[in-house]
């Protein structure tokens, strides 16, 4: 949080750079599209989080960039990883970049673990898929993993199965299975909401320690704001599909250019006196069967006007690194006084 | 490991005991005995009878009947038949490889066809592929043995007459007359095999696929082929495995009807001429012995379980 102006700002080429990330589901009859023209980009080093409730396509588009959906979705766009098209990437050559280059941890710890083998045979088998060399050598890494997202005894645990290790131990073995070929960029796909409060923030700091010794950069996917707070340097927040704000972290919190990211900061707990009845926003994320025409996010927004119901607004670049998706946002001040 | 295999070893005891009882018992239930053609038929004088039936100890109580079959039984003495007055264990003995090498091919057979197309089917359910195996696994289990047997032999022996349609020639003899004489009967047992096998492994297949731990396999950048093999396959073989262990016990049963259909002496038709002739020692006999065999495959079953499961294990 401390450097909000990320390492080598402006000047480098984004690390990752996604345009127009659309996803489309084959339904029964219909053609479902569940992320509409994604764009978001993010510096090698720097964390990105992607906010948004549930149903906003937030998971949809950081398993799009690894070709990790059904056979039934449609990705379309770009999604240019260190000057790859990860996009319709041929299967064999994306194989290279997943867990290689690129690694994703996953939403539910408890089954996202083989339960048929060794902690030590899947760690080891990361390691040896894309670098190779001896089962010893391997392992050896593999131990080396362990200790470093924090499992004591690695040697010992190495030989025993999931069913042995508690959700917490299991998300850190995850870590370190998905670090082990040491990635240039991390996806975290919601890594602490399975957990216990006291572990989720354990977990938290363990991979804000982590990307601070590897150098690594990192996709944190959260409904969950306190955690951008505490680990990104940049918030896309999607709503319905779409990306409708892209800040720097300081910047959203104090001053949000979207009605529905100022409507997310107001209804998080601290945003209120202790005693007063906590905010939210009315009415729920439409089905993508069911997208409003114009604005999608206007039949919930207190500021809407006639406009927003006729045209669908664009992404607009406001100048200072920041983009939103509201006709309004130039008119509205939605400062969060704290 | 070794005490979980003692421990499921020492649960069959009790097992056994349940069974043999069930095994004798149903022979006092069956109507008439063999005493009557024993003593010479429709002429036999009532008196004659009454003296078999005092020599096979057929007038005793059932209790001291038991205790005295059981008593032989745990030896593996299931007495001498009643004709041929050899000894059961040694015609059991005699006709059991034969028995064996029909059994265990049809299970190699349904294995060979049934694996394939469960992991083609399961791979990609409501694909052109999982429809077809679908079908053609749904006609193949309404198939009834000794029709598909009838079939094959007509195709195969009678208008084309490429294979033999009975008889048994042993391995030692000629490999490839024991090969041409059993291929019918192991496609006539094997098909109902194969397709149980696929559909079995088919559901548990698409069911591993979906899980969470097969996006991490595909995430971490494996081939597809180690996705599948590795850790598709060893958590959807449990199922499969109970699917074997049934299957064996079918096999056993089915080689009385497929035995009887190309002329092979081997222990199904042993069975099935011993119930004609109310063979009383030679029923209990071979009976026990297949439920003896199904009890092992079953204990091997267990014991594979816990190779393939660590959870098994710990329990």
């Amino acid at each position: 949080m401390a450097s909000a102006a990320a390492p080598g700002s402006g000047v480098a080429r984004p690390l990752l750079e996604v345009t127009d990330l659309s996803v489309a589901f084959k339904g029964h009859k219909e053609i479902v599209t569940v992320v509409d023209h994604a764009s978001f980009s993010l510096r090698a080093g720097e964390t990105l989080g992607i906010v948004g409730e549930s149903g906003s396509g937030k998971t949809v588009s950081s398993l799009a960039l690894l070709g990790l959906l059904p056979a039934s979705a449609r990705v379309t766009g770009s999604a240019t990883f260190d000057g790859r098209q990860l996009v319709n990437m041929p299967a064999r050559k994306l194989r290279n970049v997943r867990g290689n280059d690129i690694s994703i941890i996953f939403q539910e710890p408890m089954t996202s673990l083989d339960p048929s083998f060794t902690v030590g045979n899947q760690l080891a088998e990361a390691y040896r898929n894309h670098r190779g060399g001896s089962k010893r050598a391997a392992t050896a890494r593999a131990a080396e993993m362990l200790r470093l997202v924090g499992i004591p005894e690695p040697q010992r645990r190495l030989g025993e199965y999931p069913h042995n290790f508690s959700g917490g131990m299991r998300q850190r073995v995850m870590i370190a299975m998905s670090l082990i070929c040491s990635p240039k960029l991390l996806i975290a796909d919601e890594p602490t909401t399975a957990l216990d409060v006291t572990i989720q923030s354990q977990i938290l700091e363990l991979l804000k320690s982590l990307q601070a010794e590897l150098g690594m950069a990192m996709i944190f996917v959260t409904h969950d704001l306190g955690v951008v707070a505490s680990v990104c340097d940049q918030v896309s927040v999607m709503y319905a599909g779409q990306v409708i704000e892209q800040s720097p972290i300081d910047d959203f919190f104090t001053r949000p250019l979207h009605p529905y990211s100022a409507g997310l900061l107001d209804s998080m707990p601290q945003s209120v006196a202790k005693g007063e009845r906590l905010r939210m926003i009315a009415g729920t994320v439409p089905p993508p069967s069911r997208i409003p025409v114009g604005c999608r996010f206007n039949p919930r927004c207190q500021y809407a006007v006639e406009a927003c119901v006729v045209t669908a607004p664009d992404l607009e670049a406001t100048g200072d690194g920041r983009e939103v998706r509201c006709i309004r946002h130039a008119e509205l001040s939605l400062e969060i006084s704290r | 490991m070794l005490t979980f295999i003692i421990r499921r070893i020492a649960a069959l005891v009790p097992l056994l005991l349940i069974v043999s009882v069930i095994v004798f018992g149903l022979i006092v239930l069956v109507p008439g005995d063999a005493s009557t053609t024993l003593a010479g038929g429709d002429q036999a004088t009532p008196a004659r009878i009454l003296q078999v039936r005092h020599q096979l100890g057929l007038d005793r109580s059932f209790l001291s009947q038991y205790g005295r079959w059981a008593g032989h039984a745990i030896h593996l003495d299931f007495g001498r038949s009643l004709y041929s007055n050899q000894t059961i264990t040694s015609e059991i003995w005699q006709r059991f490889p034969i028995t064996l090498q029909i059994a265990g091919g049809a299970l190699f057979f349904g294995l060979l066809i049934g694996v394939p197309l469960g992991i083609i089917s399961g791979i990609r359910p409501r694909s052109v592929a999982d429809r077809a195996v679908v079908f053609g696994t749904s006609a193949a289990i309404a198939m009834p043995s000794f029709w598909l047997a009838l079939i094959l032999i007509l195709n195969f022996a009678v208008y084309r007459q490429i294979l033999p349609s009975r008889g048994f020639v042993n391995f030692s003899d000629s490999p490839y007359e024991w090969f041409r004489h059993l291929l019918l009967p192991w496609i006539a047992l094997g098909v109902l095999t194969a397709a149980t096998i696929a559909r079995q492994l088919r559901g548990a297949l698409a069911d591993v696929m979906a899980s969470d731990h097969i996006r991490t396999s595909r995430s971490k950048g494996l081939a597809p082929l180690k996705v599948v093999g590795k850790h598709g396959l060893k958590n959807a073989s449990a199922p499969v495995l109970t699917v074997v262990g049934l299957q064996v016990a079918y096999l056993v049963g089915g080689t009385v009807i497929v035995e009887s259909i190309f002329g092979i002496a081997g222990l199904g038709s042993y069975v099935l001429t011993a119930v004609t002739r109310d063979d009383l020692p030679a029923i209990q006999g071979s009976v026990m012995f297949i439920a003896l065999l199904t009890i092992i495959v079953n204990l091997l079953v267990d014991v594979s379980y816990a190779l393939l499961n660590p959870k098994v294990r710990v329990e």
